[in-house]
């Protein structure tokens, strides 16, 4: 199993992140847009100096307190309450400090440059935003009095403050917007880092239990053997020592046969860890060679014979008549070894066939079982590591058998699958190239 | 006569050769569903029957489950072979015996001495 970054996490997150961005900017200009337009117009009607400054104020109040929600509302984080409070409770006292103590109209730029700039503290909460703020609301202010004046409109007074406050209290909500949208983005950022993180974590502990439980089944597979081979010393010792009769001869050159069958049981054993720790460094050598197919699965039945007998199987051979492939011979009677012993282990007393047959410059093998097949869910993940499809711990094995099958087969550039079609138990069909390049290594 | 129930052929042989040698008649059967059906079939009680629990068609807990509903074998001592760890080995009954796995071979030696030969 191997640990990977879901690709997918990222870019479903960037995706709502634009959905979730566009609204944001789509809401400021809306709200904005109908705000201006109607005191735009109350300002063409109404051209009363006096007034003008009135609404003016009035206005700036009224910005504030909705961009002030608006952004409240949308930005990431929750709002905090408190500070956001005490600063526009400031904000407002000390606009009504300046119009008490120094007239209307001369607090007017005052009062207005620090509720804009309270507003923007409230939209972009953090300190290293401050300066930038400070800096851009002077800088708006400077720039509009100065066209206003260079231009030298009557009414200058009212127009500059108009245009000046207008234009950069649209500005600070969509740099409001910007700067939230900023906050989202990195918060998303770290959000699909978790995830991801979470993501592999969760691989991680999948793998480390598929591990421990395959530690547990291999040392439980070790241990029989062991305990047989355990039996059968006492038993080899006990008849050396009662007797030298006929009988207890049999038992002793029974039980040493026994005995060698247990060893080559734990060589097997031993033999597909090593494998299995080959494949996952890619180390799988091929020596090829050119093999008779029919003759190979001959053996490997013949080799099986008394197994298949025990078992009450009846082996059935339907073979394409001299198939020679360029193959490792060795490892191709591992595939054929292990599609039997998988046959024995799960359909006991029911007959199996062995079915080949050539397509162009490619050999098909079959091998069919009549037992309880592999239910549809688990046609892919026994080819996995470890798995044992749904067998419990009653049927013997490491669940390395399909494992390293399916690397032997990929090895020689073949495929493996269980056909879905047949019902009638389990069918591994293997595709094998009569020939295949000699490029060995796996990617 | 001792029932020897085993799915590993080389074991099974093995623990039955083991138990002949102690001088009783033994019988062997591959799961529990072939022991019940052996159990029914012969005249003969077993005085103990030697299970594994890991076993194809009907495993060592079926076979205990189903046994204890035959009032005729209920009471036939089990002694429970198996690998298992502690925590699964618990909630076997209070009359199995367990005996764990890798075999200790003097340990199942008394076990079979307590049953006349």
């Amino acid at each position: 199993m191997s640990i990977q970054w879901d690709a997918t996490l990222e870019s479903r997150f960037q995706e709502k992140l634009e959905r979730e961005s566009a609204s944001s900017y789509r809401t400021i200009l809306l709200v904005m847009i109908p705000f201006f337009a109607l005191f735009a117009s109350v300002d063409f009607v109404l051209q009363t100096h006096e007034l003008f400054l009135k609404l003016l104020y009035v206005r700036a109040a009224a910005i504030a307190v909705l961009s002030t929600a608006f952004i409240w509302v949308r930005r990431p984080e929750p709002p905090k309450w408190i500070p956001d409070a005490l600063i526009l409770v400031l904000a407002f006292s000390l606009t009504l400090f300046a119009v008490l103590t120094q007239g209307y109209e001369s607090s007017f730029h005052f009062g207005m440059s620090l509720v804009v700039f309270c507003v923007s503290l409230l939209f972009s909460w953090g300190p290293g935003r401050v300066a930038k703020w400070v800096l851009f609301i002077s800088l708006t202010y400077l720039v509009s009095v100065t066209v206003a004046a260079h231009f030298k409109i009557e009414n200058t007074v009212a127009y500059t403050n108009n245009i000046a406050f207008l234009s950069g209290s649209c500005l600070i909500a969509i740099w409001g917007a910007w700067l939230s949208d900023q906050l989202r983005r990195e918060s998303f950022r770290q959000l699909v880092e978790l995830e991801s993180q979470q993501a592999i974590n969760r691989q991680v502990t999948q793998a480390l239990h598929a591990r421990d439980e395959f530690i547990s089944i291999a040392s439980h597979e070790l241990k029989t053997p062991i305990t047989i081979m355990q039996l059968q010393a006492w038993l080899l010792k006990e008849s050396i020592e009662k007797s030298d009769s006929a009988e207890h001869q049999n038992i002793v050159r029974k039980f040493v046969q026994k005995n060698e069958g247990q060893i080559e049981r734990l060589l097997r054993l031993v033999k597909d860890m090593l494998d299995l720790s080959r494949i996952a460094s890619g180390k799988i050598q091929l020596e090829t060679s050119e093999v008779q197919l029919n003759a190979l699965i001959d053996e490997v039945g013949e080799r099986y014979s008394a197994q298949l007998k025990d078992a009450g199987m009846h082996l059935t051979l339907r073979l394409a008549p001299e198939v020679t492939g360029q193959w490792d011979r060795m490892r191709i009677e591992q595939v054929l070894s292990n599609l039997f012993a998988n046959a024995i282990k799960y359909a006991p007393q029911k007959p199996i066939e062995v079915f080949t047959k050539q397509v162009k410059d490619q050999i098909m093998i079959e091998v069919r079982d009549h037992g309880p097949g592999v239910p549809a869910e688990h046609r892919e993940k026994i080819f996995d590591r470890y798995d044992r499809g749904n067998a419990d711990l009653s049927v013997a094995g490491l669940g390395l058998g399909l494992y390293i099958t399916k690397h032997i087969v990929e090895a020689h550039k073949g495929t493996i699958l269980v056909d879905p079609n047949y019902q009638d138990g389990a069918s591994f069909r293997v595709s094998l190239p009569l020939k295949f390049s000699a490029d060995l290594e796996r990617p | 006569m001792i029932l020897v129930v085993d799915d590993d052929n080389d074991r099974r042989e093995a623990i039955a050769e083991l138990i002949k040698m102690s001088g009783h008649n033994v019988q062997s059967a591959i799961h529990g569903k072939d022991a019940l059906e052996m159990l029914l079939k012969t005249s003969e009680k077993p005085k103990l029957i030697l299970l594994d629990l890991m076993m194809p068609v009907m495993n060592g807990w079926e076979f205990m489950t189903e046994i204890k509903r035959l009032p005729q074998f209920a009471d036939i001592p089990i002694l429970v072979v198996s690998a298992l760890d502690d925590t699964k080995l618990t909630q076997l009954g209070a009359k199995v015996e367990v005996l764990k796995k890798p075999i200790d071979i003097p340990l199942l030696l008394k076990n079979l001495a307590k049953y006349e030969a």
